[in-house]
């Protein structure tokens, strides 16, 4: 029987416009194709590539833990690993950045000593980037998960950029069809952020366009308005570096003469 | 630039939006050579070397690190 | 608007094989086309599919500083765009992460009253999330130039994931060919991390490939190790979290979650 083998990619936020060649290659020869995106376009279109082509969005049920769809879709992925397959598993954005069955279908296929590799993909910041005009080298760049900041309180630098995932959907962890942000949650974080951030510091509230007719959608406002402000489940928060501290010269010193005496 | 490197390059870029054709190289670099136009021993330094093989074999000009970021002024 | 506009892509890390659709479709429809590649397979692909293709490299050379590299690209980016002409700037990887000129360009085009705009690409991180098999949004992802961390004091929480860039440049402003700009500068760098990390936590240098037939260069090593590794100036470390950061049982009781 031939052996099964794995690979996981990513799609981005642009239907085909931001697949890149490796992973368009992929898609197109697997026998066997999974994929979850979060616009109909894209799985039409995936459809289009690969008429093998199956939606795991059905692993979910309504009222259950995420988790437990992430188990439901690395089990029929490895199933037609396990059969002898060349797989192709397909997430939006980038695979490994907050989709566990990514990572997760990755693992499970190795340690059944299948091989697996992850091809890396377009993330929702590379987006945010882009759109925002924003370089995460300048600064520096802190990326937390919202409900995941909140839980689990940490020192972080607010000279730096902060970027906080799926700020819309705080605390909420199981499955839902209903799309309603929840607004209760996002009041606790903007208050969370009144304490380290000035009433006036301009925050962006931003989702990536995800349909080339589309633009993104942005909106600035202040830290003292974060409250009440437009949300979506998908909305993205970026907030801006407050200013850095003076440049230490004596480390900066001791740097230049620790290169010196090589 | 030489003719070979033009023809290691347009290799290098013909596997680089194929994976399945880069493992094909790994296990079986002769295998490739049709596809490739190289020769057997090109096909193996490239195989067997890293990247400075790489490098070298594209003719050696490699700009690199050109975008790192810290310039070490106040801004 | 005026005529004249200007579009910024990336190439990714892979020669031809991280170029997304939408990318290569602004490098056809330019009238010009600019670029920064970190290495000549990548050129000469570019070179094949459009030969009046312009490069930026001759902008760098050994002792250069960098500052004045950067702001020349602006200038030959606006040049041709003032003349009314749609340009494209293609940079490897992500063309506004680590790249100064790129989103300077976006900003003056704009000021000048032309479109202007940025498509986003794959970028070093997208890589080393792939290759490392980590996710950032785990346990959270602190990311620092590996200079910038030392010289401003940066704040660093060990209970999420800490990235380092280029920590075989730390101190560098100006531009040289050698492969490794400061060996000397890691003891620095490994004593600062010692303040946060017990020097046998686990850490990972990492190098991206750049071609398809080089595997990326995963070196796994303890915070205390990082010297003795093999740096370069592509060099990127990556340090996993110590642990989760305790659970705030208040404010789970507020977000309705039980403990």
């Amino acid at each position: 029987m031939a052996q099964g083998r794995l690979t996981v990619v990513g799609t981005g936020y642009n239907v085909a416009g931001q697949v890149t060649p490796e992973a368009l290659t992929c898609v197109q020869r697997a026998e066997r194709l999974f994929y979850l995106v979060s616009d109909p376009a894209t799985g039409a279109w995936l459809k289009s590539q690969n008429a093998s082509a199956e939606p795991l969005h059905h692993c979910y049920r309504e009222g259950e833990p995420g988790q437990a769809a992430c188990e439901r879709m690395v089990e029929r992925i490895l199933a037609a690993v396990r059969a002898g397959h060349e797989v192709c598993a397909a997430f939006y954005g980038h695979p490994a950045i907050c989709v566990p069955p990514g990572l997760e279908s990755l693992r499970r296929a190795r340690q059944e000593g299948f091989p697996a590799q992850m091809l890396p993909a377009i993330s929702f910041e590379d987006c945010l980037f882009a759109d925002l005009g924003v370089d995460p080298g300048t600064h520096g760049r802190i990326l937390c998960e919202a409900t995941d900041f909140l839980l689990r309180p940490r020192r972080f630098d607010p000279t730096a950029s902060l970027i906080l995932l799926q700020v819309g959907a705080i605390g909420l962890v199981h499955f839902r069809e209903d799309t309603t942000p929840n607004r209760a949650g996002f009041r606790l974080l903007a208050r969370a952020l009144r304490q380290q951030y000035p009433e006036s510091h301009q925050v962006a509230l931003y989702r990536a366009s995800q349909l080339p007719i589309l633009e993104p959608s942005i909106v600035w406002i202040p830290v003292s308005e974060l409250p009440e402000a437009p949300l979506s489940t998908n909305s993205t928060l970026y907030v801006p570096p407050l200013p850095r501290r003076p440049l230490d010269q004596e480390m900066l010193t001791r740097l230049r003469q620790a290169m010196s005496e090589v | 630039m030489s003719k070979r490197s033009e023809i290691i390059a347009d290799f290098m870029a013909k596997l680089s939006v194929d994976p399945a054709l880069r493992r094909r190289f790994k296990d079986d670099p002769s295998s490739l050579k049709d596809e490739s136009g190289l020769s057997d021993e090109e096909l193996e330094l490239l195989a067997g070397g890293g990247p400075d093989q790489v490098l070298e074999a594209l003719g050696g000009d490699a700009t690199v690190n050109c975008c790192v970021l810290f310039t070490g002024e106040e801004s | 608007m005026q005529q004249g506009s200007l579009v910024v892509v990336g190439t990714g890390f892979l020669v031809a094989g991280q170029v997304t659709p939408e990318s290569l479709a602004s490098m056809r429809a330019a009238d010009q086309l600019f670029f920064l590649v970190a290495e000549p397979a990548t050129r000469l692909w570019l070179e094949s599919l459009f030969p009046a293709a312009e490069s930026f490299n001759d902008l760098f050379w050994d002792g250069r500083s960098r500052q004045a590299a950067y702001d020349e690209i602006v200038e030959r980016l606006l040049v041709p765009v003032r003349q009314g002409k749609d340009v494209c700037a293609a940079f490897y990887g992500h063309p506004g992460v680590f790249v100064y000129s790129s989103h300077a360009a976006v900003r003056q085009a704009r000021a000048e009253g032309f479109a202007a705009q940025m498509l986003p690409a794959v970028s070093a991180e997208d890589c080393l999330f792939a290759d490392l098999e980590v996710d950032p949004a785990a346990s959270g992802c602190q990311s620092f130039e590996a200079t910038d961390f030392l010289v401003r004091g940066r704040i660093v929480d060990p209970h999420s994931a800490l990235i380092l860039w280029q920590i075989g440049a730390l101190g560098v402003t100006t531009y040289h060919l050698r492969e490794l700009w400061n060996a000397g500068g890691l003891a620095i760098l490994v004593e600062a991390l010692c303040r946060v990390y017990p020097p046998s936590h686990p850490a990972v240098v990492y190098e991206a490939t750049h071609y398809p037939v080089c595997d990326p260069l995963i070196q796994r090593t303890t915070i205390a190790g990082i010297p003795d590794c093999q740096v370069n100036t592509h060099s990127t470390l990556w340090v996993p979290p110590i642990a989760r950061a305790p659970l705030d049982a208040e404010m789970a009781r507020q977000l309705g979650l039980s403990v």
